[in-house]
């Protein structure tokens, strides 16, 4: 693999290390702020000028009340650069040209970044899935997805979030993650009611497995139009379903469903816990990225089922986000940005999701429910 | 800190019968690669590399390394027999020690991918050195691919490989060629595969063609 001459190396990582070290995110509190930096191992960290600090506090002073001013406008503080969490790639953030590979050119291309949220009596939601770096360097697109909708059965109404990551080696596998998601939405939609009092009878299992097989079905009726092969949209798939009105905020019922390494955790008391079992063994001598994936591959269909109260947060994700979270200083990161008394505006989300750890340059996708209100 | 390690082994013949200009441009080709996965950092961080030169013995000319930590790749020396019983044996336990201290480190290890170079003539009896290394019983068995050229025997090349096999057309030098063919493998190697619902077991993503060469089919002994 060639890698264009845009691609950034250590000298510009340092360069955008120095501008942005010591910056807060906007909307961050200076404690989370203070923690975070404890894991910033860039090169020139140390490099920031008091007098460029000084300049920063004052633009970030005068933020809510300033005139009109070509000087002030000067003074606004920027944007910081993606967080380094332990030892720092050796190359600095990166977009490149846009994607160049079949699949993109053709129209079916997907944005880089999809940033979104929503807030409903009793729940707060914020996801993003974000293109890696492995694709920026291919100039392919991203092959993640994900979605959050407000699913109403005529009885019973709920939150339906989902994450899915198109296999990497199928040409598009990025259009069999987006309609894994939107066939979800329409079959699990129907059947709000259903799926929770499976969750209460033992019967989930049976019931998520014939909705997954209608998912891929309904794959399967894409590629027939695509006039490709079923196999040339494999994806995994990880899907939390919300009540929207529980008899107590305290016990606000959920149920997962997963296919592939798309998995699901529950943040509570500082930790993250995994919802499901993992599809790949941490401990094992060789990692695979192999995966059980729709439509043809399917492997067991993965449930879980549990309450969350205001004080946690359910997340949905692909790999690119729980393999990084293998290491003991992202879990502890990220429970310090999200299991705190202020959930992330979306900008601050976005920020946050896209931390960057040496060697995991996979898309990242990750959407977020907290048991509470904005 | 985990990271994600492909270890990338090159396991080059550098033999009597590989004298001239053969291990010339293997020579010529290995700055090259060198440049090729060193100075492509979004591959090189997660990439180390380790090159193991075979004649009638086999030695470690580069211990597993972070490429874009080392200056310049040892260049070969063409002399001697050639015995593939000792290039397997030493790419068995070389294998066997580096991903335990990867794992040691808490890394998630991929597959060990080899680069297998040589002419194709050995002179001994190795279907038990290479039995040893392939058993898919044994966890760490690597994805082999097979690279040939000159006086090639392309069944020898293809009883090596277990992916795939690679034979020299004489259309480019042999330094382009590899060059194409690490192009192609890093690629791969990084993307995910899919798991067939029959055995489990990985499917890796290997360039049909490269430029080059001919391609044939692996056809392990």
């Amino acid at each position: 693999m060639e890698l264009p001459s845009w691609v950034p190396g250590s000298d510009q990582g340092t360069r955008r290390d120095a501008d942005g070290a010591g910056e807060q995110p906007p909307g961050a509190q200076g404690e989370e702020y203070a923690a975070a930096e404890e894991y910033q191992e860039q090169p020139g960290a140390g490099e920031v000028s008091a007098r460029e600090v000084s300049a920063r506090e004052a633009g970030a002073g005068q933020a809510g009340a300033e005139q009109p001013g070509a000087g002030e406008a000067r003074q606004q503080p920027r944007f910081p650069a993606p967080a380094v969490i332990g030892p720092a790639p050796s190359f600095g953030p990166f977009l490149g040209p846009l994607p160049e590979s079949p699949a993109a050119t053709a129209g079916l291309a997907v944005p880089d970044t999809v940033l979104d949220g929503a807030e409903f009596p009793g729940l707060t939601i914020r996801g993003a899935s974000m293109r890696g770096d492995d694709h920026h360097a291919r100039q392919e697109v991203r092959q993640d997805s994900m979605g959050m909708w407000r699913v109403w059965d005529g009885e019973t109404a709920a939150i339906l979030l989902c994450a899915a990551d198109g296999v990497g080696s199928q040409p598009l596998s990025h259009l069999g993650a987006a309609h894994a998601c939107a066939a979800l939405r329409s079959r699990a939609g129907r059947s709000v009611t259903q799926l929770l009092a499976a969750s209460q009878d033992g019967s989930l299992a049976e019931l998520a497995a014939h909705i997954i097989g209608d998912i891929c079905l309904a794959i399967d009726e894409v590629a027939r139009r695509l006039g490709v092969e079923p196999k040339a949209l494999s994806t995994t798939l990880a899907a939390a379903l919300v009540e929207a009105g529980p008899a107590t905020e305290d016990e606000r019922r959920y149920l997962i469903l997963n296919v592939g390494d798309a998995t699901a955790f529950v943040l509570r008391d500082g930790e993250f816990v995994p919802c499901l079992g993992g599809s790949h063994d941490p401990n094992a001598p060789i990692t695979s990225s192999g995966t059980w994936a729709l439509p043809t591959a399917v492997g067991p269909v993965g449930t879980a089922v549990g309450t969350i109260g205001p004080r946690d947060m359910l997340m949905v994700c692909t790999d690119g986000m729980s393999n990084p979270m293998l290491n003991r200083d992202v879990r502890d990161q990220l429970a310090r940005w999200w299991g705190g008394d202020t959930i992330p505006g979306l900008p601050e989300f976005g920020w946050q999701l896209s931390y960057r750890v040496r060697t995991f340059s996979d898309d990242r996708t990750a959407v977020c429910v907290w048991g509470r209100g904005q | 800190m985990a990271q994600q390690i492909l270890p990338f082994y090159l396991v080059c013949d550098e033999s009597g019968s590989m004298d001239g200009p053969p291990v010339q441009a293997i020579n010529d080709s290995l700055p090259k690669l060198h440049a090729e996965i060193g100075s492509n950092p979004v591959v090189a961080d997660k990439t180390k590399f380790c090159l193991i030169g075979f004649n009638h013995t086999a030695q470690v000319l580069l211990p597993l390394s972070d490429l874009s930590a080392v200056g310049s790749i040892p260049g070969l020396q063409a002399s001697g027999g050639t015995d593939y019983t000792s290039a397997f044996d030493l790419l068995y336990s070389t294998i066997s020690s580096d991903v335990q201290q990867l794992k040691a480190n808490g890394d998630q290890v991929y597959r060990p991918a080899v680069f297998f170079l040589s002419d194709g003539q050995p002179g001994d009896n190795w279907s038990a050195s290479y039995q040893r290394v392939t058993d898919p019983n044994w966890p760490l068995h690597p994805n082999i691919m097979a690279f040939g050229f000159g006086g090639v025997d392309a069944a020898t090349l293809q009883q090596v490989a277990t992916v795939r096999a690679f034979i020299a057309d004489g259309s480019m030098g042999p330094d382009a060629a590899l060059r194409e063919f690490a192009k192609s493998l890093t690629n791969s190697i990084v993307n995910s595969g899919s798991r067939p619902a029959d055995n489990g077991a990985l499917t890796l993503s290997v360039p049909d063609n490269v430029p080059g060469f001919t391609a044939l089919p692996a056809d392990p002994v």
